[in-house]
């Protein structure tokens, strides 16, 4: 099983997230309010290649405004793959979490 | 798509239109530009544009990674597969870095060496408009040098009369050394030699930007009776109290106290002016002891005259004006004699490259020295590049089949490329790095080997980074790129078929190199066997003299009362000749090699005052002619119970009675000669021509005038008991000469120290050619083995048909005594042209001869067979089974 790293796994659920939206400069902003991690203007793009590379994200090319110097936008959506990667890690985060003992529970819970 | 004030500038975004990698570019230059819109509209332009900066930076690592492959970072897989590639081969890995780190090293060094020699002088905040005032001598009408020895009139004139010149300083530097004593109130006050002694002007500390470091220096020179000193004098002196208001005793030219006004840092090493002890020049001009007391400023040449001009001055406009002015004070002083005065005006950034004048302050460091060096560095380095082409495109074979899997299965010609490319850039990275620890920590040693003193701050000037990004820079590209190229062109099917692309040419070309390599082996390797010969010739060259066995003892310089020193220095004389072990005793104001007393001119007297020629003279007593040895070959020797003698009586050599146009030795004995305006003298006998200042000058006119005593006592002795003689001579003289330290050395180990500059020249040509010669063997031990791995199969074949190892050992050798022949002949014209130039330059020279260029390509040829017999005897002597069975 392929498994998504944590990066991938922040990077995916941003791009969720921001639903319409997923743009580059968006991502970037969303990955940082969530987690302070900061990547550089450039920097975002080469994460989220990868996970184009793999079938997670799929891309196309958004409109250019006046501000961007007529540049256009690209915009990611998650792929059906994605979700179910998604899905499979969220379910393997579950299992994980569910079977864990009682006295662990309560430490976890009441530590606080 | 209209532009306002808040969008990215236009250099800013050609800026990334360069940079960033094509996929993403759009995007990426329209997320840019987007932000810098809403923060320019929020914040202002100027965070904006410190926002674009800052993310540029840090965008910086992805665009490049980007650039380099597709879809994530291959860089780190390259560095990955580089280093085990690397230590796969730990033997070539060696070679490769240990190569091109001695190249690096020793030419970082060189830069280091040339960096710092080229920036004497440029210190002072005035470093432009600051020069020094040369003064043209001539011979026969013609100028024959101009050199920096003024009169200490010219100053005060010049700055009145000539409007452009807003500073001028003259300096009396003290021409050898003083004897310096700290006055602190005891019995017996503690003595220094000192040679950085100078006379100055008050005006020197506001002209030249020396820091000072406690007191203030111009005011100080502006008092009589004070002294400047540099930090290091000061502590050597006092210690650490503190040394301001105390007392020294300075002897040379006058003698006179000072107390100590200022304290100045020391004086950068690349100064040319190099004091330790400043004091004002009136203490020397105006004391009525001195020499220049009776005189106007107009006969004695011994002062330095610098200038500051305004910044926009015409300096040939000056340089006439100077003239004119000194011309007509000249003829003035000279009852309305004239004469022209030719003036040049020296940058003073260039006078430590470009004058020829040895004795100034410090020693100059001729210009053709930096440029031979820079040579000699660029050439060690070229070695170590073409060693590393040649090693990594040899194995090219080697690696040809790793090539073609990876294009097999997939990879294009450019990631080949790239990651060929890690690989150098990686492996000349290591080499840098060593190289940079190598040549700090040899930095001192070439300081002594070249005699300079380059300060560790070197590595600060950014000049040298410069360098050594040029040096990294210019290597990666020109000796990744060629090796990457070959390397990533290989045809997947040929090669996995078995058959490589590497062809003719490209051993065509490593032969090439290889014959370029040893052509400069050969170079440095003869130029450093013709240098050796021309020292040798030069000090087997007959002196006219006799240095052997010939003690020097200086004079006492703390002298209270002169007739009571009179009467101890002919005790002393008379004490050491009855010694056993001294056969002669002499008293002379200089001894061979040391110098000349006076430069002056001469004439017949029977001849027009306006035919005079250029002289040099020394004062002897008696005894002189005899304790050296010199050849009195007409005439007779100074009688010193002779009145006439004493005053009028001068020896000559045969190349005076040459000039004067006496018809023979015997017709110039007591013929009238008058030195200067109106010394007139006789001459008493004619000395077999000698080298005064050894053979590496030319044989000119030398005078030796009557003195009784002077500034060195000479003594032969036996050599038997050297020690208690020297011990004696010393007992006699602390008796005789209280306070006084007994200075002695032998003249012919002093006479040697003329050679100083050739002996360094030869140490640094054979070190030089010895890191060539490692370097090019290091490459030949690559090479060879490399080939004989790769014959291995024919060797093997040819073993099993009958060949002896002898026989496959020249088979694998014998192209290398060709390449060694081309590379002798492409040597003989290069080395013959700079080795004609050089040996020119000296009085007497060797004449270049065949030999000096056939054991050289010997040297060369046997280090080839040698460096690469090794492997070469290895695979001719292994079974050849072993080879067959291979694959």
């Amino acid at each position: 099983m392929n498994m998504l790293s944590r990066t991938e796994e922040m990077l995916l659920l941003a791009v969720c997230r921001l639903q319409t939206e997923a743009f580059g400069i968006n991502i970037r902003k969303e990955v940082e309010a969530l987690t302070g991690k900061r990547y550089s203007v450039g920097g975002i793009y080469v994460p989220l290649d990868r996970l184009v590379k793999k079938g997670f994200l799929s891309t196309k090319t958004g409109r250019a405004t006046e501000n961007r110097l007529g540049r256009p936008k690209r915009l990611f959506t998650i792929s059906s793959v994605g979700l179910a990667a998604l899905r499979e890690s969220r379910s393997l985060y579950e299992a994980m979490w569910a079977s864990l003992p009682e006295p662990v529970v309560k430490q976890l819970t009441f530590s606080g | 798509m209209t532009r306002n004030s808040n969008s990215l500038p236009s250099w800013a975004l050609s800026l990334l239109e360069r940079i960033v990698p094509y996929r993403n570019r759009d995007v990426v230059i329209g997320d840019f530009a987007e932000i810098f819109h809403y923060v320019a509209r929020e914040d202002g332009w100027l965070p904006a544009i410190r926002w674009y900066l800052w993310q540029f930076m840090r965008s910086l690592p992805s665009f490049v990674m980007n650039g380099f492959s597709v879809g994530g970072s291959m860089v780190g897989s390259y560095v990955k597969v580089a280093v085990r590639n690397l230590s796969k081969r730990k033997f070539y890995a060696a070679l490769n870095i240990g190569g091109l780190a001695i190249g690096m090293a020793v030419c970082l060094l060189i830069l280091q060496y040339v960096v710092f020699e080229t920036s004497y002088d440029s210190f002072h905040e005035n470093a432009e408009n600051l020069y020094r005032v040369n003064l043209g001598s001539y011979q026969e009408g013609e100028l024959i040098s101009q050199d920096p020895y003024t009169f200490h009139a010219i100053a005060p004139l010049i700055l009145e009369t000539v409007p452009e010149i807003e500073r001028a300083v003259r300096i009396h530097p003290s021409y050898g050394t003083a004897t310096v004593r700290v006055l602190d109130g005891t019995d017996a006050p503690v003595s220094f030699r000192e040679s950085g002694v100078g006379f100055v002007d008050a005006e020197f500390s506001a002209m030249f930007t020396y820091l000072s470091a406690i007191g203030d220096a111009e005011t100080t020179l502006n008092s009589r009776g004070t002294a400047v000193l540099s930090k290091s004098a000061a502590r050597r002196f006092f210690g650490d109290t503190d040394p301001i208001g105390r007392m020294i005793d300075v002897r040379r030219w006058v003698d006179g106290e000072y107390a100590v006004g200022a304290v100045i840092e020391d004086m950068p090493t690349n100064s040319h002016i190099r004091f330790d002890i400043m004091l004002p020049i009136e203490d020397l001009i105006e004391n009525e002891n001195g020499q220049y007391a009776e005189t106007d400023g107009w006969s004695w040449t011994n002062f330095v005259t610098y200038v500051q001009l305004g910044s926009s001055a015409d300096i040939s406009a000056v340089e006439k004006k100077i003239a004119t002015v000194v011309d007509a004070s000249r003829a003035e002083s000279r009852g309305g004699r004239t004469s022209s005065a030719s003036i040049e005006l020296q940058p003073i950034q260039r006078i430590h490259l470009y004058s020829d004048t040895e004795d100034m302050f410090s020693a100059n460091a001729a210009y053709k020295t930096v440029l031979f060096l820079s040579i000699i560095g660029i050439f060690i380095l070229l070695i170590a590049w073409v060693n590393y082409v040649n090693l990594t495109t040899a194995r090219a074979v080697e690696r040809a089949r790793e090539v073609g899997i990876r294009k097999a299965s997939g990879a294009k010609r450019s990631q080949v490329f790239s990651q060929f490319l890690v690989e150098s850039l990686f492996l000349n990275l290591v080499a840098l790095v060593l190289a940079v620890a190598a040549a700090h920590y040899a930095l001192p040693l070439l300081n002594e080997l070249v005699g300079v003193s380059i300060p560790t701050t070197i590595w600060q000037s950014k000049l040298v980074w410069i360098g050594l990004i040029g040096i990294f820079g210019v290597g990666a590209i020109v000796a990744s790129l060629y090796p990457s190229l070959v390397l990533s062109a290989f045809q997947p099917i040929s090669v996995l078929k078995g058959k490589y692309g590497s062809g003719v040419a490209g051993t065509r070309l490593r032969k090439g190199l290889v014959v370029f390599q040893f052509a400069l082996s050969i170079s440095l390797i003869s130029g450093m066997y013709i240098v050796y010969e021309q020292v040798q010739y030069l000090r087997g060259v007959d002196l006219g003299f006799d240095l052997d066995q010939t003690l020097v003892v200086q004079r006492p310089s703390i002298i209270d009362n002169d007739e009571e020193y009179r009467s101890n220095r002919e005790i002393f004389k008379s004490r050491a000749l009855e010694l056993a072990s001294i056969s002669n005793a002499a008293m002379s104001t200089s001894i061979p090699g040391v110098g000349y007393n006076l430069g002056t001119i001469f004439r017949r007297e029977s001849v027009p005052d306006t035919e005079v020629l250029p002289v040099n003279v020394v004062w002897v007593n008696d005894t002189f002619i005899d304790t050296y040895k010199f050849e009195l070959i007409a005439g007779r020797n100074f009688q010193a119970d002779n009145e006439t003698d004493r005053e009028l009586g001068v020896l000559v050599n045969e190349k005076t009675v040459d000039v004067l146009g006496y018809d023979s030795n015997e017709a110039a004995i007591g013929g009238r000669i008058v030195f200067g305006r109106s010394s007139p003298a006789v001459i008493l006998g004619v000395l077999r021509d000698f080298s005064w200042m050894s053979a590496k000058s030319e044989l000119s006119p030398v005078v030796l005038s009557y003195s009784e005593g002077g500034a060195w006592y000479s003594f032969r002795i036996g050599t038997q008991n050297l020690g208690s003689t020297i011990d004696d001579l010393e007992g006699f003289y602390s008796e005789l000469f209280p306070g006084n330290t007994f200075d002695y050395f032998f003249a012919d180990e002093h006479f040697d120290e003329l050679f100083l500059a050739e002996e360094r020249l030869q140490t640094l040509v054979s070190l030089f050619a010895a890191f060539a010669i490692l370097v090019a063997a290091l490459g030949l031990v690559g090479l060879s083995a490399l080939t004989a791995s790769q014959r291995i199969k024919e060797i093997s074949i040819r073993k099993v048909l009958g060949a002896s190892d002898f026989g496959i050992a020249r088979l694998l050798t014998g192209h290398f005594a060709l390449l060694v022949i081309i590379g002798v002949a492409l040597a003989v014209p290069a080395v013959y042209f700079v080795a004609d130039g050089w040996l020119n330059e000296f009085a007497v020279r060797i004449s270049l001869s065949a030999e000096q260029f056939l054991i050289p390509g010997l040297i060369v040829l046997m280090m080839a067979l040698l460096s690469s017999g090794f492997h070469v005897f290895r695979v001719a002597h292994a079974n050849p089974i072993e080879g067959i069975r291979s694959d």
